[in-house]
């Protein structure tokens, strides 16, 4: 569990261009890629949208499907998110449709891509908070693993004290040493990072 | 410690021994995973140190950062699933379509 792969990052612009033009030639192991690199976001959105994640995964679907067929017409004026919102919207738009009279959740006036611009960067506490997680995911790695567990087990997975203390074959006592040693070490490692003692609770 | 300024020789012992052992078990603290007079001798402690009051609002602050990681690496894990179960279901569509197409 401690050693779980982390989903691999969004691909550059220029790799998602080349993807789109393989796809368009009819590669559909390139538009697999796309497909899984945007689903999650697209997926997020329907949610927002206020489907069920079974809607929003089947809507996903119909979607990318959608998007598969008109890829010709895909001229890369736009991101490639940014087409296939437009069109998960209006298949969006077309199951609430048939689910209830008045659907649009986000008021039919509004621009669609309004809810893509609320994905930047909110309030300074949260830019803030943003880069204490990267620095604590980069400090996690440099502590030996003796510390890194516990911490990982208890703290980012959310583990109960004596679960990950007999996951980890420890006693208590010796667990609970353990992981105050390398939140320590992990304060030393994010010292500039950390919120003002005043900010209160995080 | 600026705020030990009151007290003779014993005080000034029993903060210095508070301060190493309240030190060592702050996380103990922060998890609520303290007996009652234990928590009762770091809180006293707490009162008269601004170190170590410090050193919880960074604990605490350290410990909620890393369930945020752990809450955003939970999402990734799960949009990843998301993100295999949808292109398993367009390939299925797309070549149901080329099979009917053929």
């Amino acid at each position: 569990m401690a050693g779980t792969p982390e989903p691999p990052e969004r691909p550059s612009q220029a790799s998602e261009a080349t993807l789109i033009e393989r796809a368009k030639g009819g590669d559909m192991a390139a538009f697999e890629e796309l497909v899984m690199v945007n689903a999650d976001r697209l997926f997020m959105a329907l949610r927002r949208f206020g489907l069920t994640d079974d809607e929003a995964q089947e809507v996903a679907q119909e979607t990318f499907l959608r998007a598969w067929r008109a890829l010709g017409r895909f001229e890369g004026r736009s991101q490639f998110f940014t087409w296939i919102y437009r069109i998960g919207f209006n298949e969006a738009q077309r199951k609430l449709g048939r689910r209830r009279p008045a659907p649009a959740p986000s008021g039919p006036d509004e621009d669609p891509l309004d809810a893509v611009a609320d994905e930047a960067p909110g309030p300074q506490e949260r830019a803030e908070q943003r880069e204490l997680i990267t620095h604590l995911a980069d400090a996690l790695a440099e502590l030996p693993s003796s510390l890194r567990e516990p911490v990982l087990l208890r703290d980012v997975e959310g583990l109960s004290t004596s679960e990950a203390a007999s996951l980890l074959e420890l006693g208590e006592a010796a667990f609970k040493s353990r992981l105050h040693r390398g939140r320590l070490a992990l304060r030393e490692l994010v010292a500039g990072y950390l919120p003002p003692p005043d900010a209160g609770p995080a | 410690m600026t705020r030990m300024s009151h007290g003779g020789p014993f005080h000034r012992f029993r903060f210095k021994r508070d301060h190493k052992w309240s030190g060592e078990h702050m996380s103990e603290y922060l998890d609520g995973e303290m007996p009652e007079s234990a928590r009762a001798r770091i809180e006293r402690h707490l009162a008269e140190c601004e170190d170590c009051e410090g050193l919880l609002g960074n604990l605490r602050g350290i410990v909620g950062g890393l369930a945020a990681l752990g809450r955003e690496r939970r999402e990734r894990r799960q949009g990843a699933s998301v993100a295999s179960a949808v292109a398993a279901g367009v390939r299925a569509r797309i070549e149901e379509d080329d099979g009917r197409d053929a």
